[in-house]
């Protein structure tokens, strides 16, 4: 396979999540998409130096943080969500609306009261990426992204049990 | 076994980086297990799994649908390594040798060409057609505009009105919307290649020619038309040869002249009130002027610095690709900001305006609560800081106020760095005198605030710092000026995020009491260091 097929095969699959990564750091859609291409076109040219890409996707994610907080000239809060914000209702029996509303809800305001770096270590464990990885691509070392995730996991349990 | 358990005393359980090893597929067998027979620990693996479904609910079920799909089309991994290939400085590799890769893309041109307009059998007409036909059909964006130049002037105008009428309001205007309508040409979209076959194709007699116009990197195609009937004797459409997309036309009328359009950037007049008064007149440089200079791209920010928009938001700053204009780009701010950008932009000229019209895909920001980040402070320690600054409700607010000032410090921090990025000092050396006091000035309005933002850190932490004199890190840490205040930028981000760095690890992480203690000592030597940084900063640029 060559480096086209290779980079052509990871842009297929990845280009999505990496938009919508940049997405979550509050960049408007068209330079998130716009951004999205440019790190895979750096991996590319990458590859096709010959220099060895151990994981692209987290090496992808890590660019992309880097452009996001390029971006915004300053530390990017990731995924800042609205307090208005209200889960969807779409159940047609009402007590069962009812119950799985509530449990949204929380599980909404449990999810927004996580720091976002926790969010961030999170979203990033969620997309696959194993700790190191994703104390890579924050920037922080590895005993702190597993602590972020420890007490992601703590507070949600906390807040969830009983739902 | 693990050696360090999940409270780090030696617990006999594996350590929460041991789960996420185990879970990632790296622990040895042996530490493994263990968790083959620890409830605990099978539990605690639960735990994080419970969590990471709860988040893909959360991110699949609730926050997708907020997400904007992506607003155009993807380009091919092919078109962006081109579009690289093309943009990017030629160097000395035999593929960009100039001649060589000319002809490299001259024969790619002309073999498509060939194949689809210089074919013996196509006479100038079919190829016009063929042209007019295929570009017609493009999709061409909502919010472009053209500029038109007749008698001297230059006009820009959106490239489609929404009604006939809408051109009134200028002599110069009405006149040519007049000598449009006599030409039966459409006055309301000139150009665009529908409008030019509506008006070749009702002409009695007409000559066509096709012609290939190469400019450096760009190629295109220009189509004209003459005919003897009517007021219009010749016109011409040239399409960008990529995609067929109109970016120019002349119009020869009779007794009136040559009017000629181009496809324009929106100007910083048109950006935002374009649609409610399109004939305004603007009056953009001609093409082949002088590049725009440092100067300009200092009068920008100087503009800006005067309603705070140079720093920490989303506004970019470069040039166009001929290198007249500074484009300024501003992403999902609102209408409202817009129109204070464009007002304070709007005496400098030289200046395109772009504003990303996508708004923004979130909600706007909120206050974080001040909760999440004491929550985490060891009881001990808390009750500390919170006898030192006067209750539990003074300590929520100092913490608030900090790392507001922390984060602003680092924009701060950033724009000072940007600025002596683009101003080193052969820039600065070759400005003119009140172009070098205005980036004098801007330079220490900056480094005013920083002062400012670190004394409120320093005010509002001072009670947490008893043990340490006041400014004496700051005297042991001063000394070391730099060369020059564009050297010393750097160092100062670097301190800006480090400071900012400890200020969250030590309200937002978990640790013991005494690495909490350790963490206040550290970040109390940060702030003194910042603030020696800072008067560093200043005096080198005396």
């Amino acid at each position: 396979m060559t480096v086209n097929e290779r980079v052509e095969e990871i842009y297929q699959a990845e280009r999505d999540n990496i938009y919508s990564y940049l997405l979550y750091f509050s960049v408007p859609a068209g330079r998130a998409q716009e951004l999205a291409q440019d790190a895979f076109l750096k991996l590319y040219l990458k590859m096709a130096k010959g220099e060895s890409v151990e994981n692209p996707r987290a090496w992808l994610y890590k660019v992309a943080h880097n452009f996001a907080l390029r971006f915004h000239q300053r530390e990017a809060v990731f995924d800042d969500l609205s307090d208005d914000f209200e889960p969807a209702d779409r159940l047609a029996d009402p007590e069962h609306a009812a119950m799985e509303h509530q449990r949204k809800t929380v599980l909404l305001r449990a999810i927004r009261d996580l720091s976002p770096r926790q969010r961030n270590c999170l979203y990033l464990r969620a997309q696959g990426l194993r700790y190191r990885e994703i104390a890579d691509v924050i920037g922080i070392s590895t005993s702190a992204a597993t602590e972020f995730l420890r007490r992601a996991a703590l507070r949600l349990k906390g807040i969830m049990d009983g739902y | 076994m693990g050696t360090k358990g999940p409270t780090g005393m030696g617990s006999p359980h594996l350590s929460d980086q041991q789960l996420m090893q185990l879970e990632d597929g790296e622990l040895s067998e042996r530490e493994a297990s263990h968790f083959q027979s620890c409830p605990q620990c099978g539990s605690r693996l639960r735990d994080a799994q419970a969590a990471r479904a709860a988040y893909v609910e959360y991110r699949d079920a609730f926050r997708a649908s907020l997400l904007a799909p992506p607003p155009k089309s993807w380009r091919t991994l092919d078109a962006l390594i081109t579009r690289h290939e093309a943009s990017r400085p030629r160097g000395l590799h035999w593929w960009s040798v100039p001649s060589l890769a000319a002809g490299a893309c001259v024969m790619l041109g002309l073999i498509v060409s060939a194949l689809v307009l210089w074919s013996p059998r196509q006479t100038s007409s079919a190829r016009a057609s063929l042209l007019l036909t295929q570009s017609a059909k493009r999709v061409l964006p909502q919010r472009r505009f053209i500029s038109l130049r007749v008698h001297g002037r230059t006009l820009v105008r959106p490239a489609v009105l929404s009604t006939e009428a809408e051109a009134e309001g200028d002599s110069d205007i009405a006149r040519l919307q007049m000598v449009f309508a006599a030409a039966h040409y459409s006055w309301r979209e000139p150009l665009s290649a529908r409008s030019f076959q509506a008006w070749r194709s009702g002409l009695r007699d007409k000559r066509d020619s096709v012609s290939i116009i190469r400019a450096q990197d760009d190629e295109s195609y220009r189509v004209r038309t003459e005919t003897d009937s009517g007021v219009l004797r010749t016109a011409s459409l040239t399409l960008r040869a990529p995609d067929l997309r109109p970016i120019a036309g002349a119009f020869d009328f009779e007794r009136e002249g040559i009017v000629e359009l181009a496809e324009a950037a929106a100007s910083n007049e048109h950006a935002s009130e374009a649609r409610a008064q399109p004939t305004r007149p603007f009056t953009a440089p001609p093409r082949n002027e002088t590049p725009a200079g440092p100067e300009v791209t200092l009068h920008v920010l100087a503009a800006l610095n005067q309603i705070g928009a140079d720093v920490g938001e989303p506004v970019e700053i470069s040039e166009d690709l001929r290198h007249q204009h500074v484009v300024v780009h501003a992403a999902g701010v609102g209408r409202e900001r817009q129109r204070q950008i464009a007002g304070v932009l709007k005496a400098v000229p030289r200046v395109m305006l772009e504003f990303d019209s996508g708004r923004s895909p979130l909600p706007p920001a909120k206050a974080t609560p001040l909760e999440r980040y004491s929550a985490s402070i060891p009881a001990t320690l808390r009750q500390q800081f919170e006898e030192r600054l006067g209750g539990s409700t003074a300590f929520q607010e100092a913490i608030d106020r900090v790392l507001e000032a922390s984060a602003s410090d680092v924009a701060q921090a950033h724009a000072l760095e940007i600025l002596a990025r683009d101003f080193g000092p052969r820039i600065e050396a070759s400005l003119m005198a009140p172009d070098r006091e205005i980036l004098h000035k801007l330079r220490d309005n900056h480094i005013s605030e920083l002062e400012r933002l670190v004394s409120r850190i320093r005010e509002d932490f001072k009670p947490l710092f008893p043990g340490i004199p006041d400014g004496a890190i700051a005297q042991a840490a001063n000394g070391g000026a730099t060369a020059s205040w564009q050297a010393g930028a750097a160092s100062l981000v670097a301190v800006a995020r480090k400071t900012d760095d400890s200020l969250n690890r030590l309200l937002a992480s978990s640790y013991s009491q005494s690495s909490g203690e350790e963490m206040l000592r550290t970040l109390a030597a940060q702030i003194e260091q910042f603030d020696s940084a800072i008067r560093s900063e200043r005096q080198a640029g005396r």
